[in-house]
């Protein structure tokens, strides 16, 4: 894989600060805001990982839950919108340690069908 | 009472032989099928019935036709063996059966096996329809509880039911086994509804938020479902409140409600297991928690701590995983990274395709690897909630009603509970307003044929799984329903209610879980040999015409093997036909194994263990058996401990007994009855 120029670095820092701030589907909740992060290595030692990312974000992360040795959840302990927008701008600003972050999904079960289409 | 005399001494005879040499003492120890498609009758002791067919070329020195296409040869057979023996129906060319009295079939079988004119000989067995199972509310006619269909959607099609699924077909073939587990990612299960009890391994809560979870704490090891009711405006603006779903419940019981218990229900996979893993809790779950329940229960990780790590191995993985969840949007790269991980490892995941009323499919339904399922009217056409596209894979019927007020007519029928919020009586659903209804209860039926296929051949991989489930549904009906329904297209930003099924829409067809596990099950390897015990010197015949395959395919191959014993025996002829000749030199034990190789190059093995003692001098003297004797002197000389001098008494005098019976029954007009001593 060859590495991101300055340029392209700075492009998805934004993409990605702004899709997680812009998406409707942002979770937050009492613990924090909720995260699915890709890291650029791997990364065998979660509590090492919590470390380097409250370096980066500034807030506390906690939560952190290995889905597989790149792949994490976390929560982002901000207090507000401004501390989480800022918190996001700059792990997305860290290619080296991020190479995706999204904003973590809820899944729902499948809505009860209504009787008009259950015919 | 000379019959119960006869009767009592032969079962004397044989409990006193099994006792001492180990072994069955009732016919048939050389048949082992890997499970059996209908129920074997116990063997009459006294009334012989056997199939046997020629070598070509036989009989012809007691004045038969060579090869005669409808043998009758009985009574040349009778002189040669010094047997009685009548004729029975001809089955074809060089075959035809055979009945005599005074010994069992698998006797006879054995003795004219033997016979160098003989290519083989086998029981006649009698065989039984296996009987339904007798759980209440699988069949029609329901009256304690509607719907009066009750489970339609496992019987095989009929009338207007036309996607029925032919589970009960399937039972034919397999009854699942509880080996394989299948693991339901939902909302937990009620772990006390009877109708699970002795059908679920330990699971665990993976819902990390308290206020998701609903049972007060974290992660934890209670995968029981505490309810999911929520408030007004809880999960998100504007959304109703909502009672309890008992969800995961309801989809267990689908796949592995306990069958043939009395009691309730049936479910599709019968014996399977279930691995209750409780990923969805109050307004859904995160998708951190669903791929950590999905890893954990394909035993791919043993993590299940936050923060800190914390592990617990999964002593039960699932080679299925079931997960009726979803929500809008593309494939996450998450899902597609565990979903290539979990079919590297063997385990197939089968996801509801969503109630979105025509519009395209939910993910992770829509992710590669994952066998997405839409849902069928009983009719077959695609039901008017289900979403549908190209990512399906296959359909199934997820209930419906056909009156839009009142009764539903044609809801899938399961476990589940009456309570509102927390749990309360747990019961059935019916075809009231909180009756079984959507695609999260498709991709159940769907996982629980998967379950099916692995325990007729485990050792299919999820792509395999994926092409039989295919290529054996059925195809979609193109009419029949009302005249405003028409085909069904891709899905855009228009709802499609009820539509026909096409391949682009709604996957392959129509589930067949009877066709689909027909189309992966293993061939049957039956091994029948002359005799399980025999004198060093002799020779011992094998055969296995009795193996078959299944759906519409043949034996292709045959392959005999010794695997234990080569020391002391060896074939004495080809070792890739239908029977093999083993030649005895020492005493000891044989293993010997068959491979049969079906049309579709599927390959089963079975194989029989025969005991070769030293050649004993038997004394002159009636009703003398070297299948019997010898074993009888190996124990004894072997210093086994199992017989002792009273036993050989009692032995010799219910042989004598037995002779004597058999003699008087047999008449002036029949020949006496003779043990081969070849």
């Amino acid at each position: 894989m060859r590495p991101l120029r300055p340029t392209g670095c700075f492009a998805l820092a934004l993409a990605l600060a702004a899709s997680v701030c812009a998406s409707p589907a942002t979770q937050q909740d009492a613990k924090g805001r909720r995260l699915v992060v890709r890291t650029a290595a791997d990364w065998p030692d979660k509590a090492a990982f919590a470390e380097r990312a409250t370096a980066v974000a500034g807030v506390p992360v906690t939560d952190v839950r290995a889905l597989t040795p790149q792949r994490f959840a976390m929560t982002l302990q901000c207090e507000d919108k401004a501390s989480c927008s800022a918190a996001l701008q700059k792990l997305s600003g860290e290619p080296g340690f991020l190479r995706e972050l999204k904003a973590e999904q809820r899944r729902r079960l499948p809505a009860h069908p209504a009787s008009a289409t259950a015919r | 009472m000379r019959a119960f005399t006869i009767a009592i001494r032969t079962l004397l005879l044989i409990a006193a032989a099994s006792a001492a040499f180990g072994f069955p003492a009732l016919a048939g120890e050389g048949i082992a099928p890997p499970f059996a498609r209908t129920v074997a009758a116990q063997e009459d002791p006294s009334n012989a019935r056997v199939i046997i067919k020629y070598r070509d070329g036989a009989l012809t020195r007691s004045g038969a036709r060579a090869g005669s296409p409808r043998p009758q040869h009985a009574a040349a057979l009778s002189q040669q063996l010094r047997l009685t023996l009548a004729n029975g129906r001809v089955l074809g060319p060089r075959t035809q059966g055979l009945r005599a009295n005074g010994l069992s079939s698998t006797q006879l079988a054995t003795r004219l096996a033997t016979h160098p004119e003989v290519e083989w000989a086998v029981p006649d067995r009698r065989r039984r329809i296996r009987a339904l199972p007798n759980d209440p509310y699988l069949g029609p006619g329901q009256t304690t509880i509607t719907p009066t269909v009750g489970q339609w959607y496992l019987r095989a099609p009929e009338g207007a039911a036309i996607s029925a699924i032919n589970a009960v077909g399937a039972w034919a073939i397999t009854n699942g086994s509880a080996s394989i587990t299948v693991a339901v990612l939902d909302t937990g299960v009620r772990l006390d509804h009877p109708d699970l009890a002795g059908k679920l391994h330990p699971g665990y809560d993976f819902i990390d938020d308290t206020t998701t979870a609903n049972d007060g704490g974290g992660r934890d090891a209670d995968a029981s479902d505490p309810g999911d009711w929520n408030n007004a405006n809880e999960c998100s603006a504007g959304e109703p409140a909502s009672h309890s779903s008992w969800h995961g419940t309801q989809v267990a019981g689908l796949i592995g409600a306990a069958t043939d218990n009395g009691i309730g229900m049936a479910g599709v996979g019968r014996n399977l297991m279930l691995l209750p893993v409780r990923v969805l809790g109050r307004c859904g779950g995160y998708d951190s928690d669903i791929i950590a329940g999905m890893r954990w229960a394909a035993a791919l990780s043993s993590e299940v701590g936050i923060g800190t790590v914390v592990n617990l191995v999964n002593p039960h993985p699932a080679r299925v995983i079931n997960m009726s969840l979803g929500s809008s949007g593309s494939c996450d790269a998450p899902y597609r990274e565990v979903l290539a991980e979990l079919g590297a490892a063997g385990v197939t995941v089968v996801v509801a395709a969503g109630n979105a009323n025509g519009l395209a499919v939910d993910s992770p339904a829509n992710c590669p690897g994952a066998i997405a399922v839409a849902g069928l009217r009983h009719t077959g056409t695609k039901v008017g909630y289900s979403s549908l596209g190209p990512e399906v894979a296959i359909s199934a019927p997820a209930g419906n009603c056909v009156n839009q007020v009142g009764t539903c007519l044609y809801p899938l029928l399961t476990t589940t509970n009456l309570g509102v919020t927390t749990p309360g009586e747990n019961v059935y659903s019916d075809g009231s307003s909180s009756a079984s209804l959507g695609t999260s209860f498709s991709a159940p039926m769907v996982a629980a044929t998967v379950g099916l296929m692995l325990s007729a051949n485990p050792t299919l991989t999820p792509a395999k799984v994926r092409t039989a489930l295919q290529s054996s549904a059925r195809a979609f009906p193109q009419d029949g329903a009302d005249a405003a329904v028409t085909a069904c297209h891709a899905p855009g930003r228009r709802e499609q209610i009820e539509c026909y099924c096409g391949t682009s829409t709604c996957g392959a067809g129509l589930l067949d879980a009877a066709q689909a596990v027909a189309a992966v099950a293993l061939p049957l390897a039956i091994i029948t040999v002359s005799s399980s015990a025999a004198q060093a010197g002799s020779v011992v015949q094998l055969n296995a015409t009795g193996s078959s395959a299944l759906g519409g395919r043949s034996i292709a191959a045959y392959q005999w093997s010794i695997t234990a014993g080569v020391a002391i025996a060896a074939f004495s002829g080809v070792t890739n036909a239908s029977s093999a000749t083993l030649d005895t030199t020492a005493p000891g034990n044989v293993t010997v194994q068959l491979s049969v190789t079906d049309s579709s190059g599927a390959v089963a093995t079975s194989s029989v263990s025969i005991t070769v003692t030293a050649p004993v001098a038997v004394a002159p003297g009636p009703a003398s058996s070297s299948v019997e004797a010898a074993p009888v002197a190996a124990a004894a000389k072997s210093g086994g401990g199992a017989l002792d001098w009273p036993w050989l008494v009692v032995l010799a005098a219910a042989l004598v007994g037995l002779r004597t019976s058999r003699r008087a029954r047999a008449g002036a007009d029949r020949r006496p009855v003779h043990r081969n001593t070849a």
